[in-house]
């Protein structure tokens, strides 16, 4: 062979490893990490956001320790609520695969795990399924933008704060430097641009905008002015709540498709909801259909019992006024329990409900259109909210669907005399009150304030109840730590 | 000839750059600690990867200056330092260029120095004022502040006296530091270490500032360094009741029987091994500087190091009056006189007693919160030493006994003096003593706590009414005879 033909041989060859190593770096999906028990799969797995909407795990360690004024207080990823537990490497609610490099995505568990703690020194007790009163998803997301957005998101930067944790190989930081970190920067920077973020009332702790993220960020609709902020919802007895319809205005009733469009919304990219879809029905042990492993621990999730003391005679004493004040509309068998009972009557905020139109749920079902997972059951309702069952209602603090009443104390008070500022994301339980306590030092420290005269922030309406005596109050509410 | 004579030339000069080429490759690349054969001299002044590593440009890892900076810095700043390093503490033997806890290695060019285990736990207990220290490996470093050791290295770091031509004309003639490294001091090592030591002191600022307690002879603030040096939290925004951590340096002798048992104060890790990485973090390790291998080697002989004897006269017979009232009142927290060989007896012993319970000083047990422990299942990322071991607990751990004459101060925080006091109800405790002198006080089992300076040593003078230092709580045994406090203090001398 000529000179020039060795010459060629070598490029070719070299080009090869180069191009090997770079797929294998960026696209190879390895085997996902399984969960045996499903309450660990509902905490740490794949939901398939990674791919898209995923950070390198080696990126997404080290920014908050460069970027630690981009964070509410001191804390990393916990300051905003986003804490790991029993050692586990990742938080609750992001998962790590491998795609290429390890990728950090989030999960269901982000907004539907909560920590409660008895006192300021306790260590948290965690509750998977429930609404994460603690969680700033918002925050999290604001916060990976403000990083990228800083001049600093430099390769140098990272690549020096990495080298602190781990030895990449040369191939690694050649490629964190000229692919990965570039790459990640400008994914993050899309995230930030969508245009109505600083237009809405910002989510607070423990709540989101699903509303928005559907018609702004999936499918790419115009600003229509609306906000649809409200609590995460409590995840239990999910089986019986199908005839009502989930979600807050009640607009879907295949918990299937709640599900999988759930974890679109939350990122999860198109290939790998197909791959999923097809797991689906298969029943391989090695690698079951993630979601539906998710769905089906939901079905028998029971809500936690209240942790705390209970005064068992009070509590009796509650009964009777629940059963004559609240029944009706918040027992699974009563007469009303299925329908929605109407914002007329109820006369909460109706921003959430108004934010959803024919056009949006239309508009949604045809996102999928072509694929298994195709959507077909969303739909505009509009006569009022969900009902949820009181089961766990201790936990499900604040109330209301926008969380815009700290405790079932205030709940049951004149919607004037209700706070109409207080700070959400605390996670030290108020004993007397029944909620989180929602204001003093610690609590304007390390919570987001809720201001309830913001758009779909109102605290109006749902008077059940707040003309009893105050002991009638009080038996109540001891009576309703025991649903 | 012209052209033959500039080819060669060419060829000289490509040749002399390579050659310089492979010699900074080959002294920048070259991780080579001072190594010692007997175990306990590695202990002593073995290298644990403390010392500055990764690159020249940007080193990670490691709180001292490079060794000819660091053996300069005494004599550049005398006026704050007029004994040298012993000064703070540091115990120096005899033909040693270097103290106890203090190791050396070649690295990233350089021939630094690093902390290890040694210099929190190795410590000195004399019988009278006239008698030599003895030098006790693992036990609590008694003598050392580590706090204004490490305040003096960082300002006298950035002071205006410490220049390159200081150091150089400080080297000694003979075996000074290497060719490449007189290199480096000409371009700008001493501006990139004032950069460095710059970063460190603005980071642990606020944990280090007049406004919180000072720690004083014998006690560290473990963790909030920590937060700082390892994660880059913000102390200036960690509010003060998690910013307060000064506690005792624990005996590290006889870590077999307490593998499983609630270690570190609070009790927060119930791993040996992952507790050992985590205070050699404190020492300056990072996750890729740690030199796992000698670690190792430490942590393998500390694991059955015995508890020394009490080395001085036991009433035997008061002793064995006190024994059958320890077994009533502490064995079932604290294990007895057999746990020296391994014997776990009491059903509490390493378990977390809940701080309502216990009624210590609340500020080392907050210091440490769930947030914290949520950021340390990231340190050792990607490796088998990932931390998964941490717990956040409400209380302080009962610790078993062993050589617990060479452990006082007692309590967590050092607040009560010797075991005698221990004994006394909180309020009959010692309000202020001084910490720091090593000779021993017999009678109440304990250092002398009541002098001020001695040998040219200034002690610690502890106020128990600081924030932190509160000597309340843990009052067992505090209502029995005399006779009775005197029978188990006797005998705990045989622990």
């Amino acid at each position: 062979m000529s000179r020039v033909g060795w010459i060629l041989v070598v490029l070719v060859l070299l080009m090869g490893t180069v191009s090997l190593h770079g797929y294998y770096r960026l696209h190879r999906v390895a085997a996902v990490p399984q969960f045996e028990s499903a309450e660990d799969h509902f905490l740490y797995a794949s939901i398939g956001t990674e791919e898209e909407r995923g950070v390198p795990y080696w990126i997404w360690l080290v920014l908050p320790r460069i970027f630690p004024e981009y964070l509410p207080t001191p804390g990393g990823y916990a300051s905003i609520g986003i804490i790991a537990r029993d050692g586990h490497e990742m938080p609750i609610g992001l998962s790590k695969v491998e795609i290429g490099v390890p990728r950090v995505g989030v999960n269901c568990a982000l907004c539907h795990t909560a920590t409660v703690r008895a006192t300021p020194t306790d260590a948290p007790m965690v509750y998977p399924g429930a609404s994460a009163h603690q969680t700033g998803a918002q925050e999290y997301v604001r916060f990976l933008v403000a990083a990228a957005s800083d001049p600093r998101f430099s390769a140098d930067t990272i690549l020096n704060e990495i080298a602190r944790n781990v030895k990449l190989s040369l191939p690694d930081q050649l490629l964190y430097r000229f692919v990965l970190i570039p790459d990640t920067r400008r994914a993050l920077l899309r995230l930030g641009e969508k245009p109505t973020d600083a237009q809405q009332t910002a989510w607070g702790r423990g709540r989101a905008d699903l509303v928005s993220q559907a018609k702004f960020t999936i499918l790419r609709g115009p600003f229509d002015g609306t906000t649809g902020v409200a609590d995460a919802m409590p995840l239990w007895h999910l089986k019986n709540r199908e005839a009502q319809g989930y979600l807050w205005d009640r607009s879907n009733t295949s918990l299937r498709e709640v599900v999988r469009a759930s974890a679109v919304l939350e990122g999860a990219s198109t290939r790998w909801m197909d791959i999923d879809t097809v797991m689906w029905d298969r029943t391989n042990p090695r690698q079951p259909s993630s979601l539906r492993r998710v769905m089906e621990y939901l079905n028998d999730l029971t809500p936690p019992k209240y942790p705390f003391a209970v005064d068992a005679t009070l509590a009796a004493a509650g009964a009777a006024t629940y059963a004559a004040n609240c029944a009706s509309c918040h027992d699974a068998n009563s007469t009303r329990a299925n329908a929605p009972i109407p914002l007329a009557e109820t006369g909460t905020d109706r921003a959430r409900l108004d934010a959803w139109f024919e056009r949006s749920a239309d508009a949604f079902n045809a996102f999928a259109d072509g694929h298994d997972w195709k959507f077909s059951s969303f739909r505009k309702t509009s006569s009022g909210y969900a009902v949820p069952p009181l089961d766990g209602v201790w936990l499900n603090a604040p109330y209301l669907h926008n969380g815009s009443v700290p405790t079932l104390s205030d709940l049951l008070e004149p919607p004037a005399n209700r706070p109409t500022r207080f700070w959400r994301g605390y996670d030290v339980y108020d004993q007397a009150r029944v909620g989180f306590i929602s204001d003093g030092p610690d609590a304007r420290r390390l919570g987001t304030l809720l201001d309830v005269t913001q758009p779909g922030n109102g605290n109006g309406g749902h008077t059940y109840g707040t003309t009893l005596s105050a002991n009638e109050k009080r038996a109540l509410i001891e009576y309703l730590k025991t649903r | 000839m012209i052209r033959r004579a500039l080819t060669f030339l060419g060829l000289a000069a490509v040749t002399l750059g390579v050659l310089v080429g492979i010699w900074a490759v080959v002294s920048l690349s070259t991780d080579r600690p001072v190594t010692y054969e007997p175990i306990e001299e590695h202990f002593k002044y073995g290298s644990i990867g403390s010392e500055p590593g990764g690159s020249i440009l940007a080193p990670i890892g490691g709180v001292l200056p490079p060794y000819w900076v660091f053996t300069s810095l005494p004599s550049i700043c005398s006026d704050k330092l007029p004994r040298g390093y012993s000064t703070f503490g540091f115990i120096t033997e005899e033909g040693k260029d270097l103290p106890i806890g203090v190791s050396r290695r070649r690295r990233i060019g350089l021939d630094n120095v690093g902390l290890n285990c040694a210099v929190c736990h190795t410590g000195t207990v004399r019988e009278t004022p006239k008698s030599p220290p003895r030098i006790v490996l693992g036990m609590p470093a008694n003598r050392l502040d580590l706090q204004a050791f490490v305040q003096f290295v960082l300002e006298c770091s950035l002071d205006a006296r410490l220049t390159a031509d200081a150091i150089k004309g400080r080297l000694p003639k003979k075996g000074g530091p290497s060719l490449f490294e007189r290199a480096l001091l000409d371009f700008g090592l001493i501006e990139r270490l004032k950069v460095t030591t710059l970063n460190l002191r603005n980071r642990i600022g606020p944990a280090m500032a007049d406004t919180v307690p000072k720690w004083g002879r014998g006690r560290v603030d473990t963790f909030n360094p920590y937060k700082s040096v390892q994660f880059n939290w913000d102390l200036s925004k960690v509010p003060p009741s998690e910013l307060i951590g000064a506690s005792d340096y624990p005996s590290i002798w006889n870590q077999k029987p307490r593998q499983g048992m609630h270690l570190h104060w609070d009790g927060d890790n119930d791993s040996v091994d992952e507790r050992n990485l985590s205070a050699a973090l404190g020492a300056g390790v990072t996750p890729v500087t740690v030199d796992h291998d000698n670690l190792q080697r430490v942590r393998d002989w500390i694991w059955t190091l015995p508890p020394p004897k009490y080395p001085y006269p036991v009433d035997q017979a008061l002793a064995s009056r006190g024994a059958p009232i320890y077994q009533q009142l502490c064995a079932n927290c604290h294990a007895d006189q057999r746990f020296r060989d391994g014997v776990i007896s009491g059903a509490r012993v390493g378990q977390v007693e809940s701080i309502g319970t216990i009624g210590t000083d609340p500020y080392r047990l907050n210091s440490y919160t769930p947030a914290f422990a949520s950021n340390q299942y990231g340190l050792y990322p990607d490796s088998p030493y990932r931390f998964s071991h941490f717990r956040k607990t409400n209380g302080y751990a009962n610790h078993p006994l062993d050589g617990i004459w060479l452990r006082a101060p007692y309590l967590h925080n050092g607040s009560v003096p010797t075991m005698r006091d221990l004994l006394e109800p909180p309020e009959s405790r010692p309000k202020a003593f001084y910490r720091g002198y090593d000779v021993f006080d017999q009678v109440k089992l304990g250092f002398v706590s009541d002098v001020a300076e001695a040998d040219g040593q200034v002690f610690t003078r502890y106020d128990t009414s600081v924030r932190g230092n509160a000597n309340t709580g843990h009052i067992y045994g505090t209502t029995l005879s005399d006779d009775d406090k005197r029978a188990i203090v006797e005998y705990l001398k045989t622990f």
